[in-house]
Parts: structure tokens; sequence; C-alpha cells
């Protein structure tokens, strides 16, 4: 909020004096000073392996770069029950299987899976829907 | 300085603002333009003023994000060939262009430039050495030497496998 403000004040900075003339020549070069919501933007395009070079940088990036920084963990494999709505997930990185039961899912089938979301279908009444799995131990 | 009456019966009615960069260029833009910018709307809504003179945007800089906000302002044009001037848009352009553009963008947030140049900007980073990096956006190394050697011994694996560009 209070960053908006600033911005605001700067930028409302108008003048009716159309005389008023240039600010002076272009000192791009001596500063260039990345706010931290524009850093944390593009630190967070950056892969795993870039991110970890770029808190390298300085201490400043080493922060945002941590903040933003996700680790690759391996995704959980789901078994389907043959009978019931028991499933199950098994987390590969900690060898555990976690069970659940999910009599929403029952009679769909997943098209896709990403980021915890489902896209479910149902083969019956032709049906699509979007089902997210909240998965943290 | 500006030119303001070479317009037609279409555009007669269309109100107008005065954007005025840092160093002192001034350009004519349409208010439904201007508005795409939330920073511009938001002046507009709260003043009469029809000249804007933004106190930190240099007069290239301001020219592109104009050329951008006329071109999404413009209804004649389908999605897709606004999705297509965006690539086009950040295509080609030097870094030290993109990091004022982002700047830029992000006071006069526009949301979905700022984040077409960030996008491009990471795009470019990729496995450039750290001492690149330091010197595109000037940045004084503040690590002890031990302490950067301790960083890149702990996740050594972000160092091994490639070869890393200096240009």
């Amino acid at each position: 909020m209070a960053r908006t403000r600033k911005k605001l004040k700067l930028l409302t900075e108008t003048t009716r004096d159309n005389r008023r003339v240039s600010s002076g020549p272009r000192e791009k070069q001596a500063e260039f000073d990345v706010p931290m919501e524009v850093l944390e933007l593009i630190l967070s395009q950056l892969s795993l392996r870039d991110n970890i070079r770029a808190s390298v940088v300085c201490k400043s990036w080493l922060a945002v770069a941590v903040s933003i920084r996700r680790a690759n963990r391996p995704p959980w494999l789901m078994f389907f029950p043959k009978y019931g709505e028991l499933y199950e997930f098994y987390d590969p990185s900690r060898r555990k299987i976690y069970r659940l039961e999910l009599p929403e899912l029952r009679g769909s089938r997943i098209c896709y899976a990403k980021d915890g979301w489902l896209l479910l279908c149902r083969p019956d009444t032709r049906e699509s829907s979007s089902f997210a799995l909240i998965l943290e131990r | 300085m500006v030119t303001t009456d070479e317009k037609g019966p279409l555009t007669a009615k269309k109100k107008s603002v005065i954007i005025r960069s840092c160093d002192g260029d001034e350009f004519l833009v349409s208010e439904s333009a201007a508005v795409l910018s939330t920073s511009l709307k938001k002046i507009l809504e709260e003043k009469e003023d029809r000249l804007i003179h933004l106190s930190d945007i240099d007069n290239k800089t301001l020219a592109m994000v104009i050329a951008y906000l006329s071109t999404h302002a413009d209804d004649g044009l389908s999605d897709d060939l606004k999705r297509s001037f965006d690539q086009e848009f950040v295509s080609g352009k030097e870094f030290d262009v993109l990091k004022y553009l982002v700047l830029a963008t992000d006071t006069l947030q526009v949301t979905c430039l700022c984040y077409t140049v960030a996008k491009k900007m990471a795009d470019i980073m990729k496995n450039k050495l750290v001492e690149w990096v330091r010197r595109e956006f000037d940045i004084q190394n503040d690590y002890t030497p031990e302490a950067e050697a301790e960083i890149r011994r702990l996740d050594a694996w972000a160092w091994d496998d490639r070869q890393l560009e200096d240009d």
C-alpha cells in the first residue's frame, strides 16, 4: 500500500507550466535500483538452478531468491482403488503412503494433473470438472 | 511541441491526455490507452489534469510503453494479434532497455507488460555468470569471499554441469 502511494506521488508531480523543460541529461547508468517486487517478479521466472546462482549476486538478492524458492519435490503417485473410495498416495521422497477417502472422485477419470490440481471427466455424464488436492503432511 | 489537431471526425470525440517524460518530451495519448495503466487511471480519476509529468521515466522508455498501451487499447485488433505484438515487443531488446522498461511498467502499473518484460529478462539471465548479473544490474557484491564460497559450496550442483556465459 505504502509503495503504491509513493508511486502515485511521484506520478502526480504534474505541472501546468508548459515551459518547464528537461530535468537534465539522462543519468541512466548512475543508479539502477530494482524494487523488491520487481526483483521477485524476475527471479520467480528462473529455474531452481538459476535461482540458486542469483542468490550469490548479493545479500538482498539472496533474501529474495530464498523467499520465492520452491524446492522441486518429486510428485506423488496416486493409486486408484479397485473398489471403494480409499485412494493411496505415495510420496517417493519419504517413501511413505498416505490414504485418503475421496467420494468426490467417484466415477471420474483423470485427464490431467498439475500442481495439485486434477482435471476430471465423467464418462457417464460427459461432464468435466477440476478438483484441487492439497496434499501436505 | 505537441501536435493536437490532426483528428478525423471519429477521433474528435475521444479524450486525450499529454504525458511528459522526465526529459521533457511530450506524448499525446488517447485516454482509453492511458487508463490501461492503473497508475495513470488513478491520476485521471483524481484530477482533471490533462498533463501528466512522469518524473522518473525517460522519453525512450515512455515511447515504448505508450506504443504498447495504444496497441492494447485498439479495439480493432484481435487478442491473437495483441499477443503476438507482445512477443514481438520484447524480442531483440537489449537487457539494458528491458531493465528500464520493467521499472517503468512497475511504476505505471501495467501489470501484463511488466510480467512479459520480467519473463524476457529471466530468459536472458539463464545460464549467465553471477559476474554478468552483477555487472548488468550494477550491483556491488557485499559478501565476504568466505561467505560467497560457502553459498556456492552448499549448492555446488547449481554450478557444476554447464558452461556459463559472460555475454
